[in-house]
């Protein structure tokens, strides 16, 4: 029997690009394209402007939006719960998919997973992670709320309690005890990072049922290296992705400000970035405050947001790319799209990072959230060229969509070989 | 002691007679006591027999009163009445009722009540002669106002606070044209207590007659005490007959007599529906008793008030402009419009390039609308110039409302059939009618016919409607399955039997429309007409048609979510689903069971 494939996200890129999303979605086109697969379907979660009415539409051929929301963020549950067992099950009913492939619950509430298997217990679920949502509650980010950003490394019910003082040691332990249930119910899990993975087998997954594989890009040639006029260098820098204190704008800010006037004169940082108006006025102005000096200066332009269709044509004008978050981040997709452009990368030695760019080989790892560590990395690496050919070269090409639904495909044939 | 026995020794029967006889009334006795005086005269029972019995000689005097409060009357075994007269009056024995209870609620009455713990004294209460006299009085079978109204005067008024009931009335309202008033408070009391309501007249509303709600605060307020008293007190208490500006008390018995609790002044309720009910609202109550508030205090209310509306609607003047002409419709058209009129273009394109519509239809606008009125005399004959296609404009002076309208429309319809018609749906094609006409034909079964209705992304609005039982809140919600969805998913795709179909385009014979008695004007502001509709139609053994086969568009309107959002919408279609309930639960629970066999 040929796989009916439903895919379900927490967004359509058609009003949010976040990567998790995006790598959804290209997922259900290339799934669509596939011989094996008779049909699929996408739908996402969305907010038509009207808040969350529970209601489902149909967004164009074979994509529906649903428009539901979150009622409870501690144990994740769905605003509109009468949807669940109405429209929602109808489509799941209509569609007869047998395979569905999630990849988040955040925003669609966690029920859905339960009500799939009720409507037929024989429609197989796998769920992509994106995050780390379930093991903490601090928007998966597994970062410490309160002053300082303090990382996490793993759930405990106490120090859970301690970020946030309304919820009891064993209010955690309930959240988990709901939130595993509904995983438990769940055939197979993708992670894009070891990282994640190995945080999601310490929280409780079987390690036997979770396997990686990298997001999906599009395949097209390496961009050739940026051109150099007589006496240039390597000394491009570009960050890509939102504007928001876990991607580390701040550090890459202060690491410029940390080097004298005449080192900063050698390089140029550009930032291709989004939502900073959307920060606390507080974030604001603190990265206001230390932009406009370096733009004065010289050595930062702030070119703004960017459609994804002009990203490649923006990563040619640039020799590196910076990714200083200072949460452990996952696998983001800045990291594998400056792959396909040919762009090594800095970043910060931690997590997703870390295990995505291999330090010495396609990129430079320095120390997380450490301004000076960084800045002198961009000093360095601006004025010498041959380590830019060599990182360059150590660069492999990442995985494209069809190579990607490929591996999905493998990973549920063997598991129903398994059974 | 003795003096009296001496003194009374002296006296005749016939000078207590003629003493007593003054200020006996033979007219009051002959009334209260009619049935036991079976044609006796008046004064010779009560010698005899009434003032053993402690009959009343008067309004003013009352013999169970003065024995029990001047208990050595009793023990000489005098008339009592003529003791009063003879002795009493002169000893100072005042029989006066005490003064009312002037104390005032403070504005925080929880906290200042809930500082007094009841005493448990409800045994002394139980045994004592005002519980039994009230019990006996309440739970005679010939109760009636008058007797209690009566028997209550020579019950002591007592000032202390009551020993075991509390109470307060928030407010009392009475609708500016009408009688029906609400009162709402609370009564922590025993279920055994007698609480009442009293007007000015001093007719009472016992308590027994009150909807009663959970109330969280009160519960609160006086927790210890809620191992005797009813959980539930908070009251909604109809009361009868009373005007605004009239004053309202709660009073409770007790062993020692008569407590007044709380009064408040009735204030006036807009008697407008929509305004009555948007005040109605603000009281506030469990979503699971919302149901039953509605059903039993609420709509009693409104209907009278809905249906006070619907006499002056009827004598308000019709105003009909033809443009073109129509001969013989086999079908009319019928489309409310309310709000926006732009949408009549969208649908003349439709219509001008239909050839059955143009041949064999009449298209009756009915303008539900006074705003739009004059903005639609322009647009009106604009569209007739530029489109030559007939159509008729009706204005029944006022806002009828979805159906109100769709009445009138009918009204003004020639047509053997009916094609009721939301302004916002839109043919997708010419011959769209045809084939809803040729099901209605063919199906004697069915009553009505609608066609699948689209969102403009081409998605499923209306794939005919099933009843779904919503058990958070307790009511039956009309449900429309599979919206959203691309049409190729839905199950139907020929005319199929469905519990009910949308009346936002519904065809439905004259015939079977009028012996229905068309649509219900009963309900506020609009919701359930149209499965109300279907379920009459069902009632008279005739389904509901739903023609996949025809599609047309049907534009989004806002939608209301039944929870989480508590506004006024909200209230209004639970308070609608109510009414519906209530109406056809039976049938609806009948097609729920065996929803192949009830359609």
């Amino acid at each position: 029997m040929k796989n009916r494939i439903l895919v379900i996200s927490h967004g359509h890129p058609d009003f949010s690009l976040g990567g998790a999303e995006i790598a959804a979605y290209n997922l259900f086109n290339a799934y669509q394209q596939h011989p094996d697969v008779e049909d699929s379907w996408f739908l996402a979660r969305a907010d038509r402007g009207r808040g969350a009415t529970g209601q489902i539409r149909k967004r164009r051929e074979n994509e529906y939006l649903w428009e539901q929301g979150i009622g409870d963020w501690h144990l994740l549950k769905a605003e509109q719960q009468q949807s669940l067992t109405t429209w929602f099950t109808d489509l799941i009913q209509a569609l007869k998919p047998t395979i569905v492939h999630m990849h988040h619950y955040a925003h669609m509430g966690i029920e859905f997973i339960r009500v799939i298997k009720q409507i037929n217990p024989e429609i197989r679920i796998f769920f992509t992670i994106h995050e780390y949502m379930a093991i903490c509650k601090h928007n998966g980010q597994m970062v410490k709320t309160g002053e300082g950003h303090k990382l996490c490394s793993s759930e405990s019910y106490d120090e859970c309690h301690q970020c946030y003082p309304q919820h009891t040691a064993e209010d955690f332990w309930l959240r988990k005890h709901y939130i595993k249930s509904h995983f438990d119910l769940i055939e197979g899990f993708i992670s894009p990072s070891e990282f994640l993975r190995q945080r999601y087998i310490q929280w409780g997954i079987d390690e036997s049922k979770i396997i990686v594989i990298e997001n999906g890009q599009q395949d097209i040639e390496t961009l050739p290296p940026r051109e150099l006029a007589d006496g240039e260098t390597r000394n491009r820098f570009a960050y890509f992705g939102q504007v928001n204190p876990y991607k580390g704008i701040d550090v890459l800010l202060q690491a410029l400000l940390s080097l004298k006037k005449k080192q900063r004169k050698k390089l140029v940082v550009e930032i291709h970035g989004a939502n900073l108006e959307q920060q606390t006025g507080e974030f604001q102005e603190k990265v206001k405050e230390m932009a406009s000096k370096l733009i004065e200066e010289g050595c930062l332009r702030w070119v703004g947001p960017y459609r994804p269709d002009e990203q490649m044509k923006r990563m040619q004008s640039i020799d590196w790319v910076i990714v200083p978050s200072i949460w452990w981040e996952n696998s983001p997709m800045v990291i594998q799209e400056a792959f396909v452009a040919g762009r090594p990368l800095i970043v910060s030695d931690i997590g997703g990072m870390a295990e995505k760019v291999r330090d010495g080989v396609d990129g430079v790892h320095f120390s997380a959230g450490n301004p000076v560590d960084l800045g002198i990395k961009l000093l360095n690496l601006s004025g010498n060229s041959e380590v830019w050919d060599n990182l360059r070269s150590g660069i492999e090409k990442p995985i494209n969509y069809q190579e990607c639904a490929l591996k999905h495909l493998f990973f549920w044939g063997l598991k129903r070989y398994e059974c | 002691m003795l003096k009296i026995f001496e003194k009374s020794n002296k006296l005749t029967e016939e000078k207590i007679r003629s003493i007593i006889a003054k200020d006996f009334d033979a007219g009051f006795y002959r009334q209260e006591y009619e049935l036991v005086l079976n044609g006796q005269d008046p004064l010779e029972h009560f010698l005899k027999v009434g003032s053993n019995e402690g009959f009343d000689p008067c309004g003013w005097f009352s013999i169970d009163d003065y024995l029990l409060d001047f208990p050595d009357v009793s023990e000489t075994g005098v008339n009592p009445f003529f003791h009063y007269l003879y002795y009493g009056r002169k000893e100072g024995r005042d029989i006066k009722p005490s003064k009312r209870n002037k104390a005032t609620l403070s504005d925080n009455p929880l906290v200042d009540l809930a500082s007094h713990t009841i005493d448990d004294d409800a045994d002394t209460f139980y045994h004592s002669l005002y519980y039994k006299e009230a019990r006996n009085l309440l739970d005679n079978e010939s109760f009636t106002v008058e007797r209690w109204k009566k028997w209550i005067k020579k019950v002591k008024q007592e000032s202390a606070p009551h020993p075991n009931v509390k109470a307060y009335i928030e407010s009392a309202v009475v609708s500016e044209r009408g009688s029906s008033g609400l009162l709402v408070g609370w009564v922590v009391s025993s279920p055994d207590s007698i609480v009442w309501i009293e007007d000015e007249e001093g007719t009472p509303t016992f308590l027994t007659q009150a909807h009663r709600i959970f109330r969280e605060d009160v519960y609160k307020a006086f927790l210890t005490s809620f191992d005797k008293a009813e959980i539930n007190s908070g009251c909604l208490v109809p009361v009868k007959n009373i005007s605004p500006k009239e004053t309202l008390t709660i009073y409770a018995l007790s062993s020692k007599g008569v407590h007044r609790l709380s009064s408040a002044e009735a204030g006036y309720l807009d008697s407008q529906p929509a305004e009555m009910a948007k005040w109605l609202f603000t009281i506030e109550s469990k979503p699971s008793d919302q149901v039953d508030i509605f059903r039993h205090i609420f709509w009693p209310m409104l209907s009278e008030q809905i249906a006070r509306n619907n006499r002056v609607i009827a004598r308000m003047p019709v105003s009909v402009e033809q443009y073109g002409e129509v001969q013989d419709p086999l079908i009319s058209i019928i489309i409310p419009l309310y709000g926006r009129i732009d949408f009549i273009e969208g649908q003349m394109v439709s219509f001008v390039s239909d050839e059955f519509i143009k041949s064999q239809t009449e298209i009756i606008y009915v303008v539900d609308d006074p705003t739009l009125v004059e903005k639609l005399r322009t647009l009106a004959k604009e569209i007739y110039d530029l489109y030559k296609v007939s159509f008729k404009v009706v204005f029944g002076g006022v806002n009828r409302g979805f159906s109100g309208a769709n009445n009138l429309g009918a009204e003004h319809a020639s047509g053997a059939y009916l094609l009721f018609m939301n302004s916002d749906v839109f043919p997708k094609s010419a011959g769209w009618l045809e084939p809803m006409l040729e099901a209605l034909k063919t199906n004697p079964e069915l009553g009505v016919i609608a066609p699948r209705l689209l969102f403009a992304d081409g998605s499923i609005q209306h794939a005919g409607m099933v009843f779904q039982y919503r058990s958070d809140i307790g009511i039956w919600i009309n449900h429309h399955p599979h919206m959203g969805l691309d049409p190729i998913l839905d199950p139907h795709q020929a005319l199929t039997k469905m519990p009910a179909v949308t009346g936002a385009c519904m065809l439905i014979s004259r015939e079977d429309f009028d012996a229905v008695e068309g649509w219900d004007t009963g309900y506020l502001i609009g919701d359930f007409e149209d499965s109300d509709l279907c379920l009459k139609l069902l009632e008279k053994g005739k389904g509901c048609g739903y023609l996949p086969s025809v599609e047309l568009t049907h534009l989004e309107r806002q939608s209301f979510g039944l929870t989480g959002t508590p506004d006024f919408r909200t209230k209004v279609v639970i308070l609608n689903a109510s009414r519906h309930m209530t109406r056809w639960s039976d049938l609806i629970e009948k097609l729920a069971a065996k929803p192949e066999a009830a359609y």
